[in-house]
C-alpha cells in the first residue's frame, strides 16, 4: 500500500531548471600541470641540505612525545569492560583454534530452503556469543576486579577477575600486563598475557584516559585472533567483535546492552559473515529457573523472519546442553538442542 | 529509450540531451530519500534539485556499473541531513525567542502518505522509505544510513509494526 501510495504522488519537473542552473554555472578551469624540464641547479641542492639539516635538529632538541610507564592503574574505572571484553575474547578464542580454514565455518544455508534450517543454522553462530551473554546476566557489572602491582616474568601489574555463568560455575582470568602513557595524548597501552585455565594469549589494549573508549586484540597468533571495540554511545555500551582468521575478518558481530528500569537487555547483530540475524536477549525466570529469553530477526530470502526463542540449560545431560525452543512468527515450534561452552575450553 | 546508464555516459560526456529522462527516472526515489529527514516539501524540492547539481557537477566520480539510485540517493540524503541540523537549531533558536512551535508544510495532495510515514521515527522512515519505495536491499540501506545490517532489520521490523498498527493489514 504504501508503495501504492508513493507511485501515486506527483514529484515537479525540476529538470530543465537544474539542466539551465548548471550550464549557467561558470566552469571551473582544468588545471594542466606541465613538468619542469630538468636541469642541474645548484640552489635546490642547497635548499635540500638545510631540509635535512633542519630535520635532524628538529629530532635532536624535540625529542618523540613522551611515553611513560606509569605506576597507578589506567584501568581505573574500565576494568568492568576489559574484564567482559576478555570473557568474550577467550570465549571466541576455540573458534581460531580449530584447524578449519577461514571458509570451513558454518556454511549458511541459502535459497530456497526450508526456514527451519537456517534459523537452526543461525542459532549455531549465535551459541558462539552465549557465553558472554550469559556471564553477562549471571555477574550484573561485578567481576570481582582487582589489579596490583606486581613484579613476576617481566610485567609490572596484574588484574585478576572471575565470572559465573547461570549455573553458578565461576571461572577465574587473569591479565599480566605493562601499561605505558603518553603523557600529552593521554593515550595508554597496555600489553601482557591474558589466561584462562592453563591457557595463556596474548592481549594488547589501547585507550585513552579519561574516555570511555578502548580496543583490545586477543591473539592466537599474528594471523589469528579476536579484535573488541568497546564504547558508550549514549547510555549504551557497545562492543564489536571481529574474528580473524588468517588475516580476513570471518566474522563481525555488535552487542549492544542497556539498561531500561531494572532490566538489562543485549542485542546481537550480525554485521559481517553468512548470519544476517539481530537477537534481542533477556534474562528471564521461569519456575525460578534462569533461562534467555530472545526476539529476534532474520533475513531470508530478503524478508525478515522474526519470532522468539528460549535457551533453557538442559543439566541433565553432562556436560549440559542448550536446549532451544523456537516460535517462528506464525509458525509451529520447534526444538533444537546444541552444546554449551565448556568451562574451561 | 536509451537505459540509465547510457544516459549516465551521455552525461560524462556532457551530453546533457537526455537529461530530463534521467531526472524522470530517478526522480521519486530522489525525492523521498530527502523527504523522509525532511518534512518540510518546499524544501525537499530545493533539496531535490541541489541533488542534481551536485550530481552533475561530480559525475567523473560516479563509478560505472554502481546503482545510479543508491548513489543519488546517498547525495540526496546527505544534503537533507545537513540541512536537517542546520534547520534544527534556527527552529530552536526561533522557538526560543517567538515561543512558536514550528509548524511542517504539507501539500495537501501527498499529506496521505506522509502522514503515514510521519507516524515514524526519523531512522524508521527513512529505512522504509529507502527498501519499499526505493527498492534498494537491505544491505544497500545498511550502506547508504552507515548502520549495521541487523540494525536496519530491526527498525525495518518496528516500523512495519507501527504502519500495521497505523492502517492495519493494508499496508504489507
Amino acid at each position: 500500500m504504501i508503495k501504492q501510495k508513493a507511485m501515486a504522488v506527483e514529484v515537479k519537473d525540476f529538470s530543465q531548471d537544474i539542466l539551465e542552473k548548471f550550464q549557467s554555472q561558470p566552469k571551473p578551469l582544468k588545471e594542466t600541470i606541465q613538468e619542469p624540464k630538468r636541469s642541474f641547479k645548484l640552489k635546490p641542492i642547497l635548499i635540500s641540505l638545510t631540509l635535512v639539516m633542519s630535520i635532524f635538529l628538529i629530532v635532536i632538541l624535540f625529542p618523540k612525545e613522551e611515553q611513560s610507564v606509569v605506576d597507578t592503574p589506567l584501568l581505573e574505572n574500565i576494568e568492568d569492560v576489559v574484564a567482559l571484553s576478555s570473557i568474550q575474547s577467550t570465549s571466541l578464542i576455540p573458534l581460531l583454534e580449530s584447524e578449519l580454514s577461514m571458509n570451513e565455518g558454518i556454511l549458511l544455508r541459502f535459497g530456497p530452503v526450508e526456514r527451519n534450517n537456517r534459523i537452526r543454522d543461525e542459532i549455531e553462530d549465535v551459541s558462539k556469543y552465549l557465553e558472554t551473554i550469559e556471564k553477562l546476566y549471571a555477574n550484573k557489572d561485578d567481576f570481582k576486579v582487582t589489579d596490583e602491582r606486581q613484579n613476576a616474568q617481566g610485567f609490572s601489574r596484574r588484574m585478576r577477575f572471575a565470572s559465573k555463568d547461570l549455573l553458578n560455575e565461576e571461572t577465574s582470568y587473569e591479565i599480566r600486563y605493562n601499561q605505558r602513557l603518553n603523557q600529552k595524548t593521554k593515550q595508554f597501552v597496555i600489553e601482557g598475557l591474558l589466561y584462562r585455565g592453563d591457557k595463556a594469549y596474548q592481549m594488547t589494549l589501547e585507550g585513552k584516559q579519561g574516555e570511555k573508549h578502548v580496543e583490545m586484540i586477543t591473539k592466537k597468533d599474528d594471523h589469528n585472533y579476536i579484535r573488541v571495540n568497546y564504547e558508550v554511545d549514549e547510555n549504551k555500551h557497545i562492543y564489536e567483535v571481529q574474528i580473524i582468521k588468517q588475516d580476513h575478518i570471518t566474522q563481525m558481530v555488535e552487542i549492544e546492552l542497556k539498561q531500561i528500569d531494572e532490566t538489562r537487555y543485549a542485542t546481537l547483530s550480525f554485521i559481517e559473515g553468512e548470519s544476517t540475524g539481530n537477537y534481542q536477549f533477556e534474562l528471564r525466570l521461569e519456575n525460578s529457573i534462569k533461562v534467555i529469553h530472545v526476539d529476534y530477526e532474520i533475513q531470508i530470502d530478503d524478508e525478515v523472519e522474526s519470532g522468539e526463542m528460549t535457551f533453557r540449560i538442559n543439566t541433565d545431560q553432562t556436560p549440559p546442553v542448550y536446549q532451544i525452543t523456537v516460535q517462528p512468527e506464525g509458525r509451529t515450534p520447534f526444538i533444537v538442542t546444541r552444546g554449551r561452552f565448556q568451562q574451561n575450553g | 529509450m536509451e537505459t540509465i546508464d547510457q544516459i549516465i555516459k551521455e552525461l560524462k560526456q556532457q551530453n546533457y540531451r537526455h537529461f530530463d529522462n534521467f531526472y524522470h527516472l530517478t526522480k521519486k526515489q530522489v525525492f523521498f530519500s530527502i523527504r523522509a529527514i525532511i518534512k518540510d516539501e518546499q524544501l525537499s524540492e530545493d533539496l531535490l534539485q541541489d541533488t542534481y547539481m551536485r550530481f552533475l557537477e561530480r559525475i567523473d566520480q560516479y563509478r560505472d556499473g554502481a546503482n545510479p539510485y543508491a548513489y543519488l540517493v546517498t547525495i540526496g540524503r546527505r544534503l537533507a541531513i545537513d540541512t536537517y541540523h542546520q534547520r534544527k537549531k534556527e527552529v530552536i533558536s526561533e522557538e526560543i525567542i517567538n515561543h512558536q512551535v514550528y509548524e511542517e508544510e504539507v501539500h495537501e495532495e501527498n499529506n496521505d502518505l506522509f502522514k503515514l510515514l510521519d507516524n515514524l521515527s526519523k531512522d524508521e522512515r527513512e529505512v522504509v522509505v529507502l527498501h519499499v519505495i526505493n527498492d534498494l536491499k537491505f544491505r544497500e540501506v545498511a550502506d547508504i544510513m552507515d548502520r549495521p545490517l541487523g540494525t536496519i532489520l530491526w527498525i525495518y521490523q518496528k516500523a512495519m509494526k507501527k504502519l500495521k498498527r497505523e492502517v492495519g493489514e493494508e499496508s504489507d
